[in-house]
């Protein structure tokens, strides 16, 4: 793909956009950033673009900036409806996502993780065993680094390991992985794909480019991604967490199974009690990414070992337990507003959020559209809460809790069954807590202390 | 956990020693019946051994075969195929006795239903390995799991072979419970098929006979009760020692078939109880070692496959003992191994073959 002299438009200018856009000029394109945020709101990003020679249009798009451009990428938060968008195609220029441009450049093989829950989890571990395993690997995508990020260090024989979104994969024409895993499909995103069969529909397109010497690797357990198996022309594989397969990983006598196909023996990998992530639907993820790695080649002993040190990162977005149906999460790290907002923006809906204690000048108030949005109830705790309270006042039921102990009483009692408790408290901790793992520590100690798992001290220390 | 640890020695051995039993009695209980018949009292005997080395060499050669090379649908639906094809081409041949039981090539025949119970337990044990616990779904996993074996049970009823359909029925609910089919689905098979059971015992006449006889046996002693009262007086003849090998008398023309599906009577007859509870011990140590082969195999698909190739075996041996011993009416089923009859100890040291192979992965 020649990209000199190309007139280019990058919609959205969030890390990937950023990353797009210098990429796009290190390759000599004439490159255009517009972005609906003000010029202030983007002031960390400019003078990095300014000073690479990229075009910056802010806080909107301008009648014609859609116009007259060769190629169109768009980021992964800029929905394909847009007005503008939409006429430029019809215009017939070629839109495409940050995903699909990145591809096109990235060398070696693809290994892309999708599903409703539990990609970074998934992605992540990956990384892990291809690094144990000798491979050389780097992640990127929805987690951390953006895809076109990786370009730069990218090899014929390595891999790219990818977290990849339905709304990245909406936006993909020729994106080819080598191997593609669909973890799970359950409704989400609705806000934005419309039906479920449009979200479906966004999540088979991962294999859409997919022939018969790649692999898809799907749920066995989840009905969406069976009926995804007819319309794969790759070598499809399975895993399951409660019974055999014909072809893939699943759970066997206490340990995880490798099964290469129905005329091979069954390979132990790793026994279930050496898995160091806690929860039935990370044995799921587990599964899936020991298929990926056997798909890849990788030998049973690197796994078990990736597998047996791979450990939630502690206080990010870590799940703690599901109890009664409602699952606990702590985000205790999410010492600020902007944390606290990613931490909502990962779950669809349904949250119960504890928010509090040390005020850090805060404007809460940047909090009131997401909270609308998807908050049933905020619980407030620590010094900062009445201030808190205040700002938002409206946006949600406010329940003022003081201490974190009442606050998931109170949260474990009004959360429904498929809900969450999440602790975000935007705030830091040095009000009640010695710092901001105490406080997440506390968290999981309190909330373990319901489920009544006397073993968490095992699985923390 | 593909370890080689060697195939189970007293399984092969507990094989061997029922075949060499059995050709032993298929002599004993044949000699002057083929003599007369054929002019040559080894007649039987021969045909008989010539069948079980045909096996044999099959089992030694399936034993070096691995057992997953079965696992495949390009293995599974041909059996199955194959077995229809033969259930099917039986009624086009010349019939036996009144029935469609034989497939015969010049001095060649056999029987297919005997190749269904192998096929049938093939196709179970590759269809339910993944679905262990799913047969709740009965039109995705119990009603497919059930069909080949309700086709088969249907040919196999028109030749009619009642013995042999109940057979494939009892192997086909056994491995549907193991794979987790709950017990009311299954009674509720067994009630749909009662009208079915009820009209081939009490309106098909010989059937009627022979249940009546079975129920009381002394009140038509020359006619309808004669096969279970020369099958008891044989076996009472014997009492704990026996007449002694070759000395039996009810084999010669008393006893209908004794070469076939009553030589367990021929056996107590000159073998005595010593000798019946021998066969016996050598039956229930043969389901021992299967079921253990069963229980402690790592693989789903092998799992399945030892238990129903185990089951498959005892049910017919336990289902001809029973009718020996008059404990339920006569059907013609032979007992494994040592029956004479071709296919069945051909077919039967086929599965041994299979079941000996899983049998090298475990300890």
């Amino acid at each position: 793909m020649e990209l000199k002299g190309k007139k280019i438009l990058v919609v959205g200018l969030g890390k990937s956009g950023l990353a797009t856009a210098i990429f796009l000029r290190q390759q000599g394109a004439q490159v255009t950033v517009s972005d609906v945020r003000s010029a202030e709101a983007l002031a960390e990003e400019l003078p990095a673009l300014l000073d690479a020679g990229v075009m910056v249009e802010a806080g909107g798009h301008g009648l014609l900036t859609f116009r007259r451009q060769d190629l169109i990428v768009v980021s992964p938060g800029v929905p394909l409806s847009t007005p503008k968008l939409a006429q430029a195609r019809a215009f017939g220029t070629q839109v495409i996502g940050e995903l699909e441009l990145a591809s096109r450049f990235l060398k070696g093989n693809i290994l892309a993780i999708t599903g409703s829950n539990g990609k970074t989890t998934t992605t992540a571990l990956c990384g892990d065993i291809f690094r144990t395993g000798d491979r050389s690997a780097q992640v990127g995508g929805n987690i951390g680094v953006p895809v076109i990020a990786l370009i730069p260090e990218s090899r014929e024989q390595g891999w790219s390991v990818l977290e990849v979104s339905s709304f990245q994969l909406e936006t993909v024409e020729t994106f080819h992985p080598r191997i593609a895993v669909i973890l799970n499909i359950t409704p989400d995103h609705l806000d934005r794909h419309g039906t479920l069969e449009n979200y479906i529909a966004a999540k088979q397109r991962i294999f859409a480019n997919q022939d018969a010497e790649d692999f898809l690797i799907l749920n066995a357990e989840d009905p969406q991604t069976q009926q995804a198996a007819a319309h794969a022309s790759s070598k499809v594989y399975w895993f399951s967490g409660t019974r055999p397969v014909r072809q893939g990983t699943f759970v066997y006598q206490d340990a995880i199974v490798w099964r290469a196909s129905e005329q091979s023996a069954l390979e132990p990998v790793v026994p279930v009690g050496e898995i160091a992530l806690k929860g039935q639907h990370n044995v799921e993820n587990v599964l899936a990414a020991v298929c990926a790695a056997r798909l890849a080649g990788i030998p049973a002993g690197s796994i078990r070992k990736a597998v047996a040190g791979f450990r939630a990162v502690e206080h990010r977005l870590e799940f703690v337990a599901r109890i009664h149906g409602v699952d606990f999460y702590n985000d205790s790290k999410a010492t600020n507003v902007d944390a606290t907002l990613k931490a909502i923006a990962a779950f669809p809906g349904g949250i119960h959020l504890i928010l509090g204690g040390k005020d850090k000048d805060s404007d809460y108030t940047l909090l009131t559209p997401l909270l609308k949005e998807r908050v049933r109830a905020v619980y407030t705790i620590g010094a900062a809460a009445e201030k808190i309270e205040r700002q938002i006042a409206g946006a949600t039921q406010i329940v003022p809790c003081l201490t974190l102990k009442r606050a998931i009483d109170e949260a474990a009692a009004r959360a429904k069954s498929g809900e969450i408790v999440l602790l975000a408290p935007a705030c830091s901790s040095f009000d009640q807590f010695v710092n901001y793992e105490h406080r997440g520590r506390s968290f999981k100690q309190f909330v373990l202390a319901r489920q009544g798992v006397e073993a968490w001290q095992n699985a923390s220390a | 956990m593909a370890k080689r640890v060697g195939i189970d020695k007293w399984l092969f051995i507990v094989t061997v020693l029922l075949v060499l039993f059995g050709l032993v009695m298929v002599f004993s209980a044949s000699a002057v019946m083929a003599s007369q018949r054929y002019g040559s009292p080894y007649e039987f005997v021969l045909r008989q051994a010539a069948w079980a080395v045909l096996g044999l060499a099959v089992m030694i050669l399936l034993m070096r075969v691995n057992y997953r090379r079965f696992n495949t649908p390009a293995v599974v639906f041909p059996c199955v195929a194959i077995t229809v094809l033969l259930l099917l081409a039986a009624f086009f041949m010349h019939d036996s006795h009144h029935t469609h039981r034989w497939i015969r090539f010049g001095i060649l025949s056999f029987q297919p239903s005997e190749v269904a119970k192998p096929a049938l337990v093939l196709f179970l044990a590759w269809f339910l390995q993944d679905r262990v616990d799913r047969l709740g779904d009965w039109r995705r996993a119990l009603l497919p799991a059930a069909l080949p074996s309700l086709v088969f049970i249907a040919l196999i009823l028109k030749e009619p072979d009642l013995g042999t359909a109940m057979v494939c029925a009892v192997v086909t609910a056994l491995m549907l419970y193991l794979a987790g089919a709950r017990l009311r689905y299954l009674f509720l098979v067994l009630l749909a098929a009662s009208p079915v059971l009820y009209y081939m015992l009490f309106h098909v006449a010989w059937r009627r006979a022979r249940l009546v006889a079975f129920l009381n046996p002394e009140k038509d002693p020359r006619g309808s009760g004669f096969h279970i009262l020369q099958s008891l007086i044989a076996v009472g003849a014997g009492g704990i020692r026996g007449v002694g090998l070759m000395e039996g008398r009810q084999k010669l023309f008393f006893l209908p078939e004794a070469p076939t599906d009553f030589i367990f009577a021929n056996v107590a007859e000159e073998l005595g109880l010593i000798g019946t509870l021998m066969v016996v011990g050598l039956f229930v140590f043969l389901a021992y070692r299967g079921l253990r082969a069963a229980l402690k195999s790592t693989d789903p698909f092998a799992r399945f496959l030892a238990f129903g190739i185990t089951a498959t075996i005892i049910i017919q041996a336990f289902f001809n003992i029973s009718v020996v011993l008059a404990l339920v009416p006569t059907k013609g089923i032979a007992l494994p191994f040592i029956s004479a009859g071709g296919t069945s100890l051909f077919v039967t040291l086929l599965s041994m073959g299979v079941l000996l192979n899983i049998t090298r992965e475990i300890d």
